[in-house]
């Protein structure tokens, strides 16, 4: 591309909406995050470790990356469905099934936690089935990674959505008429199409379960070691005044959530080689 | 491969898009579906493919004799290329000619030395070979449409089909491929339906064209026949251009020229532009009077439009630039029309 000064463009004001973007960026986003970073600065490396290494927090990590991944992965199968059956089929009330999808969106995240809890608990409408089988959801990790999926399954379904739509049907005839079976039509043609968004919707479902709190404090029940998911950790210490500890620990978890999205986008980039740019 | 189509019928809802249609393509010939859009025509195609079933009960579709009406499309080895192409987009041109031998069961599929040597005879065939590693959003309309030809030929179809092959390329691509692709055919010598809307495509390089309207067959013929023969007042203004002139008009000009074969008084009489032609109004001249209202010189052929003098009725002429140069004609001169070769038909007949 030339320079933007001998160039001339059809599209102007790209000074402004950049120097726009950038500003509004660095307010909303960078500002806090930095902030959280000094915050932590002022720590000594011995203080450090011992607030995001101990056995708690550590505990905590692992129960919050592998329920936020689990159910990013749950979403991503059962969303493909579900987004499948939207677009593809009409049937009576698909409005309203369309509708519901949204619904983890715009519930306040209490009042899921709530409802899941009081569903799942051992004597709930749910729960009462699940109890003499002998499977406990709530307080257990089964509860925190239900309440991620809940809230995880409209990112997976709204990203995939348009995608289908645009998946001709052509692509899949032409496939019946090389000979290809359904099941080689879907696997060969259809999932490999749609690996960058379902990739995106994963990025995204998986992304809100880490920071998510409202939902999961209720179902979990929060046990230490057990049940205590990283952001409760930091509310905890925030409520012990123990501001620093709270932001070492929001620290881990920022660069960490950060290469794992990173990862994410790198694989999605690899997912649309095919595309022309 | 012979293609047979008995009676079908095919409705989607309260609409029909084919009612009753036959069709007979014998082995090794190059037809052409042919008809305005809403015709059928893609309908007929799709059935024959096995991408549609006719309406339960309707009809048949024979292979060389073989009633393949229930098998589906990846049983009836054709070849489909479709108008937008349908290629993988995420798969490498390579990959997209391979991957109807890469689905076969383990038995059948050839090694993948065998695919490779395959795959790269068919793209040489398509002059593409060049371009094997590339993705087809870095290829051109013409490039993406002859990549889909060589993945539909890769599974050695018996029958190879087209729908609107050329219709989404620009005019220039749109003919160098129709020659092309009649080059092609005489050289593979598969039999081909494709399928257009485009009547000078169809002309130039079919052998045999089928003309459909509303749901019908309504002509099958050689290029010439259909051109020269229409058997109906929709094949005759669907195949280029005619003037529909009223035979009461013509009547009271009262000079008809040799070739009128209209009986008919109360008839439409048809006649394409080329078929008129025009001399200088004086004493001695013989034909209908018109006047000259517009010449459109720019192009092989000269233009007119000229305006009966007795019907207030407007006709359009085709000459050439030098017969135009001749008669010296300018806007508002009268002259003469004769109709050298003309048809009429039944005016209750429904266009």
């Amino acid at each position: 591309m030339a320079s933007p000064r001998n160039s001339r463009t059809i599209l102007p004001g790209f000074g402004l909406s950049l120097g726009f973007t950038l500003t509004y960026l660095g307010l909303i986003v960078l500002v806090p995050l930095s902030a959280a970073f000094m915050k932590t600065a002022g720590m000594s490396w011995h203080d450090f470790v011992a607030a995001v290494a101990s056995p708690r927090v550590v505990a905590a990590y692992r129960l919050t990356f592998g329920a936020s991944l689990a159910a990013g992965f749950v979403n991503m199968v059962f969303g493909l469905v579900v987004a499948w059956v939207l677009v593809r089929y009409s049937f009576p009330g698909k409005r309203i099934v369309d509708a519901l999808v949204d619904l983890p969106f715009a519930l306040p995240t209490a009042v899921a936690g709530i409802a899941l809890t009081s569903l799942y608990s051992p004597n709930g409408w749910v729960g009462r089935f699940l109890a003499p089988l002998g499977l406990k959801v709530a307080f257990t990790w089964t509860g925190v990674f239900v309440a991620l999926t809940f809230i995880g399954l409209p990112f997976v379904v709204r990203t995939l959505q348009p995608v289908l739509q645009e998946l001709e049907p052509e692509i899949e005839e032409a496939a019946s008429t090389l000979g290809a079976s359904r099941l080689q039509t879907v696997t060969r043609i259809i999932l490999p199409e749609l690996a960058p968004s379902l990739l995106t919707g994963f990025a995204l479902a998986f992304a809100r379960a880490l920071g998510e709190y409202g939902s999961v404090v209720f179902i979990s029940g929060n046990m230490p070691m057990k049940t205590e998911i990283v952001p409760l950790l930091i509310i905890t210490k925030l409520e012990q005044y123990d501001y620093r500890g709270a932001t070492a620990i929001a620290v881990v978890m920022l660069v960490a959530s950060f290469f794992l999205l990173l990862l994410i986008n790198l694989l999605q980039k690899w997912s649309r080689r095919y595309q022309a740019i | 491969m012979s293609i047979e189509a008995h009676g079908i019928r095919k409705k989607f809802g309260t609409y029909t898009a084919l009612d009753g249609v036959d069709l007979n393509v014998p082995q090794g010939k190059l037809v052409a579906l042919l008809g305005p859009s809403g015709s059928g025509k893609t309908t007929l195609l799709r059935i024959i493919a096995g991408l549609e079933f006719p309406d339960a009960g309707s009809g048949r579709v024979l292979f060389h004799g073989e009633d393949v009406t229930d098998l589906p499309a990846g049983k009836r080895k054709v070849g489909f290329v479709f108008q937008h192409y349908a290629l993988f987009k995420h798969m490498s041109v390579f990959e997209n000619v391979a991957f109807g031998l890469r689905v076969r069961s383990r038995g059948e599929r050839p090694s993948s030395a065998s695919i490779a040597e395959r795959v790269h005879r068919l793209l040489e065939l398509v002059q593409l070979d060049n371009l094997a590693g590339r993705y087809p959003s870095q290829l051109s309309g013409g490039e993406r449409q002859r990549v889909a030809l060589a993945r539909a030929l890769a599974v050695e179809p018996k029958v190879l089909l087209l729908d609107e092959p050329f219709g989404a390329l620009d005019a220039r691509v749109r003919k160098d491929l129709r020659r092309w692709l009649r080059r092609f055919h005489d050289e593979i010598q598969l039999t081909t339906i494709f399928v257009t809307h485009d009547q000078e495509e169809a002309l130039e390089i079919a052998d045999e064209v089928v003309v459909m309207n509303k749901a019908h067959v309504e002509q099958v013929g050689t290029p010439q026949e259909v051109y020269d023969k229409p058997a109906s007042p929709f094949v005759y203004q669907f195949l280029g251009n005619v003037n529909v002139l009223k035979a009461p008009a013509l009547e009271r000009a009262g000079r008809r020229g040799p070739g009128f074969e209209g009986p008919d008084p109360e008839g439409l009489i048809y006649v394409r532009p080329h078929d008129i032609a025009l001399s200088p109004h004086d004493d001695g001249s013989t034909g209908i009077s018109a006047i000259v209202r517009h010449i459109h010189a720019a192009g092989p052929q000269a233009k007119l439009l000229v305006e009966q003098v007795h019907s207030r009725e407007h006709v359009e002429v085709e000459i050439s630039r030098s017969e135009l140069t001749d008669l010296g004609l300018r806007v508002n001169d009268l002259v003469r029309l004769r109709l050298r070769q003309s048809h009429s038909f039944d005016e209750d007949y429904a266009i």
